[in-house]
């Protein structure tokens, strides 16, 4: 599904990913975990090409997102990304928000596009408010609404990074319930998230950032209960 | 103030077209800013490099100095006044050099407009699959619109008082038709003070709507 070698990135003289190589299979929950400044987030926006790579190749549904030739805008329709900040569109209805993906991007009609988004209101249990606008609903519900806008264009991968890290800690439930849902359902994930019972109950595997690499990787179970290398079992111990 | 009525056509169409040159200019100064502004944004350099200089030439010098180009300069070197007609070239002239100068005023309110747009809102955007003309199309712009009527309202008043820089290349605009009534009347007091009056009600009108419109917007923040 997606796979990664020796991904290096910088910013400037800044190296923030130092040669990251990892796969992904099909309906795999890949949950990425590691303190801030990592590279996390980096490495997910490379996934979607949000960032341009330094070197390394990143390949999708057996795409070369890395190759110069291939149209980054057409392959990131398969992939959905979810934002710790939501990024709804502010002037847009919670419909809208949803529909426009569909309609704009994939030519479908209104008509379609709007059962499509019901639908997706109903799974995310927010049917009541397709007429809102984004700045009316609670950061849990537009969360919610940004998992739909993505799913609207039946992306085979979705990419989380910290999707709960801005809620409140009450609403951090409705949101992680509609993702493990999803991973149920068999939608092939990776997330980046502090939430270890997320990992435990959904994740394949772990993936442990540090210092723009992968430092350790494997099953959440024993991950966190047998960290083999230092700087794991560090920072396991301060978030566990 | 006795011979007030008989001045009055006089001026009254001199502040018709004093409108009619605000207007113009307002609407081409703003397709013109909507372009430049796209194009200091843009990707390719030679547009952005294209659009920086348009807008410092015409920031950087006098507007009236520009009039004068336009109206008077350019004539003399090209043959301006044979093709528009010499009663047409200076209106050409006058309403295409304010548009210039109004657009490059106007190319900063809607390029900073743009800029102010949260970036989250590209990324939401390309996450979707939308191309960046999509996005500016369906996400930024309309957002961006929203946090420019205040300065673009207050802009469209410094357009209205800029038309008063078409008098000296001779377009009968209110300040021309004035000072033709004062050369006959020799009324400069009262005339000068009939001016005024109109171009503040006129721009009492426009700032009143920037300040209406700012308002409705912090109400109503989508
Ligand atoms: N656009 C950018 N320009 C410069 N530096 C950046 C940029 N994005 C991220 N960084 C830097 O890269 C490093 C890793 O950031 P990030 O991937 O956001 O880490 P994480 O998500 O793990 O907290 C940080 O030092 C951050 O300051
Ligand atoms: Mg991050």
């Amino acid at each position: 599904m997606i796979s990664v070698e020796n991904l290096h990135k910088s910013f400037g003289r800044l190296d923030v990913l130092k040669g990251v190589t990892t796969h992904v299979d099909p309906q795999e929950v890949v949950v990425v975990i590691g303190p801030s400044g990592s590279g996390k987030s980096t490495f997910l926006r490379c996934l979607n090409g949000l960032e341009t790579v330094t070197s390394g190749r990143i390949v999708i549904d057996g795409v070369e997102l890395t190759d110069p030739k291939v149209d980054i805008t057409k392959l990131r329709q398969h992939v959905g990304m979810v934002f710790q900040r939501f990024n709804l569109f502010h002037h847009l209805s919670v419909l809208d928000n949803i529909t426009i993906g569909p309609r704009k991007v994939l030519k479908r009609s209104r008509e379609e596009s709007e059962q499509l988004a019901y639908e997706l209101l109903d799974k995310v249990g927010l049917r009541d408010k397709a007429h809102s606008f984004p700045d009316e609903l609670s950061g849990g519900q537009q969360q919610r609404v940004a998992i739909a806008r993505a799913l609207a264009m039946k992306p085979s991968v979705m990419l989380f990074d910290e999707p709960t890290s801005a809620l409140d800690p009450e609403m951090v439930g409705e949101v992680l319930q509609v993702m493990k849902d999803l991973a149920r359902e068999g939608m092939t994930m990776v997330v980046v998230t502090h939430e270890m019972g997320f990992a435990r109950e959904v994740g394949d595997r772990v993936l442990f950032m540090d210092g723009g690499v992968i430092v350790e990787e494997g099953k959440p179970q024993e991950l966190f209960a047998n960290p083999k290398e230092e700087r794991t079992q560090a920072f396991l111990s301060k978030i566990l | 103030m006795s011979h007030i009525w008989e001045q009055w056509p006089q001026i009254w169409a001199g502040f018709l077209s004093t409108v009619e040159f605000s207007v113009i200019a307002i609407l081409l100064g703003t397709v013109i800013g909507l372009i430049a502004a796209l194009m200091k944004l843009a990707r390719f350099a030679p547009a952005r490099w294209l659009a920086t200089v348009y807008v410092e030439l015409f920031r950087g010098t006098p507007l009236l100095v520009q009039l004068f180009f336009i109206a008077l300069g350019l004539p003399a070197v090209l043959p301006l006044n044979k093709w528009f007609g010499p009663q047409t070239y200076p209106l050409v002239a006058g309403a295409v050099g304010l548009a210039l100068n109004e657009g490059a005023y106007i190319t900063e309110i809607i390029r900073a407009g743009i800029l102010g747009v949260d970036r989250g809102q590209w990324e939401a955007a390309a996450s979707i699959g939308m191309s960046r003309y999509q996005t500016m199309r369906y996400i930024i712009l309309p957002q961006a619109f929203k946090r420019m009527i205040p300065p673009l309202v207050n802009q469209f008043a410094q357009t209205v008082k800029d038309t008063s820089l078409l008098a000296p290349i001779a377009i009968t605009e209110l300040v021309y038709s004035a000072q033709e009534v004062i050369s006959v009347y020799f009324n400069a007091f009262s005339m000068w003070l009939i001016v005024a009056l109109m171009y503040f009600v006129v721009i009492f009108l426009i700032t009143r709507l920037a300040a209406y419109l700012e308002r409705r917007l912090q109400i109503d923040k989508r």
